[in-house]
């Protein structure tokens, strides 16, 4: 049976709609999130956990750079004190002994951290400019 | 094929010899789609259309497995040779994403049988051959931003795909010397 013309079966549009939807949905999530404003996570232990208590008592927040507020992060030494303004990210108190993260400064770019390993509070920025290097010395 | 002394006239029509022989009338159509591929210039290094892909979309139906596994090898080594890419990472990417999608669409042939036609096939051969070479490219060479062209990447090989679907298609049903080649295929 030799039918010259070509029918295209049920199945066949199903598969390109899935794929077209697949597609949009990656198209989505790229550039929605390559166009955003970058976020910041901020990553710090609860309060109360003591020297031994692992990751498990983490927890993790997330803002967009754009926010404007102040932030009391807890830590196993006390509360981090972390603000968001003008579209930069700095600590400006810290209960640690050598307070490097307020010393760190302001920080803006994706890519970039803040951290304070006493009292386990980790910042960082990450957004459409991810893969510029992510090692900063300080 | 030196012992070929009989010719491949039997009537089931799959004689050693014959089969070989249309693997590498396939083979030589593959580069030489491969080769008219090239020279038609491209916006983006990924913006392909996969002509070369023609026959092998064919052989899904009409190759014994081994057969179709051994066009797909002459196929990705030719048209690297062709490209130029045979020892870079491109290849690497040619190979794995021609080895997958050769294995989709031979897996999605067997388990949908004749609810798609060749559209559907090369679709979905085109699809895994994509996803297969960005999550390479992801890992081995540009990180995350190899995402970034994921999109256009992805809708050019829809739309190329499926109009070689059909083009696979369309010949596949019209054409007079297939039935001849291949009278087991047809029977069915």
């Amino acid at each position: 049976m030799t039918a010259s013309r070509v029918r295209i079966r049920a199945l066949d549009i199903v598969i390109f709609l899935l794929a077209l939807l697949l597609i949009g949905f990656i198209s989505l999530q790229t550039y929605a999130r390559g166009r955003g404003t970058p976020e910041i996570t901020i990553s710090g232990a609860a309060r109360g956990a003591g020297q031994g208590a692992a990751q498990g008592a983490e927890q993790q927040w997330i803002y967009p750079l754009d926010a404007e507020l102040t932030l009391r992060v807890p830590g196993p030494l006390g509360e981090t004190v972390v603000v968001i303004e003008d579209g930069a990210v700095r600590v400006i108190s810290s209960p640690c002994p050598e307070k490097i993260c307020v010393k760190t400064g302001r920080i803006s770019k994706p890519g970039q951290w803040i951290a304070c390993l006493p009292n386990r509070v980790f910042i960082s920025i990450q957004g459409r400019r991810s893969e510029q290097p992510d090692a900063i010395s300080q | 094929m030196p012992s070929a002394s009989k010719p491949g006239r039997s009537p089931g029509g799959g004689s050693r010899p014959k089969i070989q022989r249309l693997v590498a009338l396939a083979a030589a159509i593959c580069l030489f789609l491969a080769s008219i591929e090239y020279v038609i210039p491209k916006p983006l290094p990924f913006l392909r259309i996969g002509l070369a892909n023609l026959p092998l979309l064919l052989a899904v139906d009409l190759f014994p497995v081994s057969h179709f596994f051994l066009l797909l090898g002459i196929k990705i080594l030719g048209q690297s040779l062709i490209q130029g890419s045979l020892f870079s990472f491109t290849f690497l990417l040619s190979l794995s994403g021609s080895l997958a999608s050769g294995l989709i669409m031979l897996a999605a042939r067997r388990l949908l049988k004749g609810s798609t036609t060749l559209i559907g096939i090369s679709i979905l051969g085109a699809m895994a051959s994509n996803f297969v070479q960005l999550t390479l490219a992801r890992y081995l060479v540009f990180g995350r931003s190899a995402w970034m062209i994921a999109p256009p990447f992805l809708l050019v090989g829809l739309v190329s795909s499926s109009i070689l679907g059909y083009l696979a298609q369309a010949y596949k049903q019209r054409s007079a010397w297939l039935p001849r080649m291949f009278p087991e295929a047809y029977r069915r």
